[in-house]
């Protein structure tokens, strides 16, 4: 059950320019404890950089990032996974010419330099994704849906108190989201792995978030539960353009 | 040292200068556009040097008369090569070009070493000891025309990349990839054009070159380098940038070989680049 | 046991004793055949299992050599003193070839550049410095080769092959220990996917840098065998870009970032080379710069049909899959 007084992520007024153009606009957004938040928009809509500023890729323009209380904004992406944020990409990133295994290992020796704890998480990863069976497989010989589990059983095998998934669902037959939305829940629930995640597939919003915030144009300018800013007017006009709405 | 001494080492230095920015030119084209680090750059150069001095003994041709052809042949070179064994590597990891390129530099500085042999050869124009008389100055002849003949050569390439079609088809590709493919532009024949045009221009500078120095195969490597360091000091990817620097390294090397030994002078170049990449890693002409 | 660990003692066995069936020709093959092992091993560590590029490893074969020499020459520091300096100076060179190019996180182009730099500017730099010899070179006293001096490196050449011996087990198996840890497992994930590694918690620029610098460490081991078996460098040759393209030359045709490979490539290449010597010279001609055409036509059309080495697709057929993972509990 999601803490109100256990903020995780805070995001606070956050702005990044590339040559002029702007990319995210004082965007602010919290996450607590527990929680499973969405963040959706239309393409363009910025949501990839805002990520990338919180799991330290860029340093923001303008604006704060406190995790945990601390304020993490600039900071390196390693520096990032150490204080407790695991993250996966849009386009995944396998190692290539390591195993599964090898794969999320690299993530499990995140602070130990044990090769049997790294073994261990790696294991647990891979168990809660249901991969492990896969595990001496090539990661350059597995299908999309697969390599996609593999970046959330690297980001879990960091042991991360916050996973940031962008678009995990991208590609996935209907089967295969709910499939994964399960696996979500389940790590949610049992774990209490807090997520924030980067959706277009509406039906595993509907179906994993607590709360939604809307992206458009760099701005956040919806909240609420999903059942809300489906509803909001300006939520609609973002995806389908003015005069869609009356 | 009297002021007209060091003056005209400078000047002697700054019309090198601009035959090793034609070198560099073609290497920054090259890697701006088709992105592949041409290890053999150094030893087209001397292949280029090898012909002139070959066409010399051969028939006394003054390199200036072969400059056109030498230009096209290597063009065909550089396009060929291109386009039968750099093409398929485009998508390999980086060492991998590295390498392949790498092999061929190999087998080319071989190849002039056994056909030509390691002693030094040169080229004695009937003209190379006459000289222009510029107010305090003494400059060679053969210096200045061939700076002149780099400098030309840059400022077409510069036209060609700003006016002619295929030349902005090919500034294109260096800028978005994606979005020229899209647009429907043959990239596999503007990366070879690109490769043909860098060629061409090290074909050049090498007939020039073989007017001025001594050639040895053992150059191959060692112009290799001097072209990535000028490259690295003027910036990777800006056509000014290669043309200055060597400009710069032109100069330092020739004011270097007044106060240290003439055989120190190669490290001179190395240590501007490591400064460069200290201060100013993204070289002289290149905002970060 | 480990099928591959019973065929690797095995191998080691007959590499022991060996030396009993050899004469001195065959005894100096493989001598020279253990030095490139170990020295396209060090290579390895920095290139098959870090991704970074070096075309200038033998910088640190040479600052290896002439410090432990020239320790050894004007001080009589013993060679295994003079050992652990040669590697706290290769390690420095590497520091800030290092440091240059990983700093902005520029791409292997510019590392790939700075080592070959780094090597030429060295190279001339040592042929103006007259305290080693300059030019001209610099030797070592060579004494009788009948003794066993193993505290000052001199004697026969049997001492050697063991030396050399010793050198390519234990580069394999600090190799070995290297991939087994996070050390490996850092330093692939950097090679594969430099982004992903950072967002797995991976410090990029401090795990270059110590790539960099354990493959230094280790080749600098490589320079003090060089100066004491061969008693005589020279800049021209110790520092020069063909050393450097010999290097890397076993390792890629043997297979880069395997732990095998690099061996069975100086295997393979030395062989080879040594036939191709006795070809030329049964055909009555010595032309200097076949054997480089030869060379560059073997780099070329290796990394052209066979990019992953020879080494992994003869380990198939052997059956020796990759377990280090399944190995333990």
């Amino acid at each position: 059950m999601p803490d109100p007084n256990d903020t995780l992520l805070e995001v606070t007024d956050v702005s990044k320019s590339f040559r002029g153009l702007r990319a995210v606009a004082s965007a602010s957004l919290t996450v607590r404890r527990g929680e499973i938040v969405a963040l959706i928009g239309p393409n363009g809509a910025g949501k990839t950089t805002l990520f990338n500023l919180v799991a330290g890729v860029m340093p923001p323009d303008e604006g704060r990032i406190r995790f945990l209380g601390q304020d993490i904004a600039g900071w390196r992406p390693d520096q990032v996974c150490a204080v407790g944020i695991g993250r996966t990409f849009q386009v995944v990133k396998p190692f290539a010419d390591m195993t599964v295994l090898e794969n999320v290992m690299v993530g499990g020796f995140r602070g130990t330099s044990d090769r049997r704890v790294a073994r261990a998480r790696a294991e647990r990863a891979l168990r809660d994704l249901d991969m492990w069976s896969l595990r001496d497989r090539p990661a350059s010989a597995l299908t999309l849906p697969d390599r996609k589990r593999l970046e959330v059983a690297r980001a879990l095998a960091c042991e991360p108190q916050l996973l940031l998934l962008d678009e995990v669902m991208a590609g996935l037959r209907p089967t295969e989201t709910d499939i994964m939305v399960a696996t979500f829940r389940r790590l949610n629930a049992e774990q209490g792995v807090t997520i924030l995640l980067i959706e277009h597939v509406m039906r595993a919003v509907m179906a994993l978030a607590q709360r939604v915030y809307v992206l458009h144009h760099g701005e956040i300018i919806s909240s609420g539960t999903p059942q809300q800013v489906t509803n909001d007017p300006r939520v609609l006009e973002s995806y389908l353009g003015t005069g869609a709405v009356h | 040292m009297p002021l007209d001494a060091v003056l005209n080492i400078v000047a002697s230095g700054l019309l090198t200068g601009l035959v090793y920015g034609l070198m560099a030119l073609g290497l920054s084209v090259i890697y701006g556009v088709v992105r592949i680090v041409n290890f053999a750059h150094g030893e087209l150069m001397a292949t280029a040097m090898y012909a002139a001095v070959f066409a010399f003994a051969l028939a006394d041709i003054d390199p200036l008369w072969i400059l056109a052809p030498l230009a096209i042949g290597f063009f065909g070179i550089g396009y060929g090569l291109q386009r039968v064994l750099v093409n398929p590597f485009i998508g390999r990891p980086e060492h991998a070009q590295f390498i392949l390129l790498l092999a061929v530099a190999l087998i080319i500085v071989n190849v002039l070493l056994v056909a030509f042999g390691p002693d030094a050869r040169s080229v004695q124009v009937p003209y190379a000891l006459d000289s222009y008389e510029i107010g305090p100055l003494l400059i060679d002849k053969v210096r200045a025309i061939c700076a002149a003949v780099a400098l030309v050569t840059c400022a077409i390439l510069f036209a060609i990349f700003r006016y002619l079609s295929f030349g902005k088809a090919i500034r294109a590709c260096a800028d978005n990839l994606l979005g020229a493919q899209v647009v429907g532009l043959n990239v596999k024949h503007l990366y070879a054009l690109t490769f043909g045009l860098g060629t061409a221009c090290v074909g050049i500078a090498g007939c020039l070159m073989s007017m001025l120095i001594d050639v040895t195969p053992g150059l191959g490597p060692a112009y290799t380098l001097l072209a990535f360091v000028i490259v690295i000091i003027g910036g990777l990817g800006s056509m000014t940038g290669a043309l200055a620097g060597g400009v710069l390294i032109g100069v330092s090397e020739s004011v270097a070989g007044l106060l240290f030994t003439p055989s120190a002078k190669g490290m001179v170049s190395f240590a501007l680049m490591i400064l460069v990449l200290v201060f100013r890693p993204q070289g002289l002409f290149r905002a970060r | 046991m480990n099928r591959s660990v019973v065929c690797l003692l095995a191998l080691l066995a007959v590499l022991l004793v060996l030396p009993l069936a050899l004469d001195r020709y065959l005894l100096a093959v493989m001598i020279l055949i253990f030095y490139f092992a170990f020295v396209g091993q060090a290579w390895n560590v920095m290139m098959g299992f870090c991704g970074q590029l070096s075309i200038g490893h033998a910088l640190y074969v040479g600052l290896g050599a002439y410090t432990a020499a020239a320790l050894y020459q004007h001080f009589g520091v013993i060679p295994w003193v003079g050992m652990l300096v040669a590697v706290a100076v290769c390690v420095i060179a590497a520091s800030i070839i290092g440091w240059l190019a990983f700093r902005f996180g520029i791409g292997g182009t510019y590392f790939a550049l700075l080592t070959i730099a780094f090597a030429e500017f060295t190279r001339i730099g040592f042929e103006h410095f007259d305290w080693v010899g300059g030019t001209g070179g610099f030797f070592l006293k060579v004494v009788q080769q009948d003794r066993f001096d193993l505290l000052n490196l001199r004697g026969h050449p049997v001492m050697f092959y063991y030396l050399a011996l010793a050198l390519a087990v234990g580069g394999f198996l600090v190799s070995a220990w290297l991939l087994r840890g996070r050390l490996g497992y850092y330093f692939r994930a950097i090679r594969d996917n430099e982004e992903a590694a950072r967002a797995a918690g991976v410090n990029v620029f401090r795990y270059k840098m110590y790539a960099v610098q354990i493959s230094a460490a280790m080749t600098a081991f490589a320079g003090v065998f060089f100066a004491f078996y061969y008693n005589n460098l020279f800049p021209e040759q110790i520092f020069h870009i063909s050393r450097s393209i010999e290097i890397i030359m076993a390792p890629i045709i043997g297979g880069i970032g395997t732990l095998f490979g690099p061996v069975l490539g100086a295997a393979v290449l030395t062989l080879v080379s040594e036939g191709i010597n006795a070809a030329l010279e049964v055909g009555g001609h010595e032309i200097p710069g076949v054997k480089q055409i030869l060379y560059g036509i073997a780099l070329g059309a290796s990394i052209m049909f066979m990019p992953h080495g020879i080494w992994p697709g003869i380990a198939r057929r052997l059956g020796f899959e990759r377990s280090q993972d399944d190995e333990d509990a």
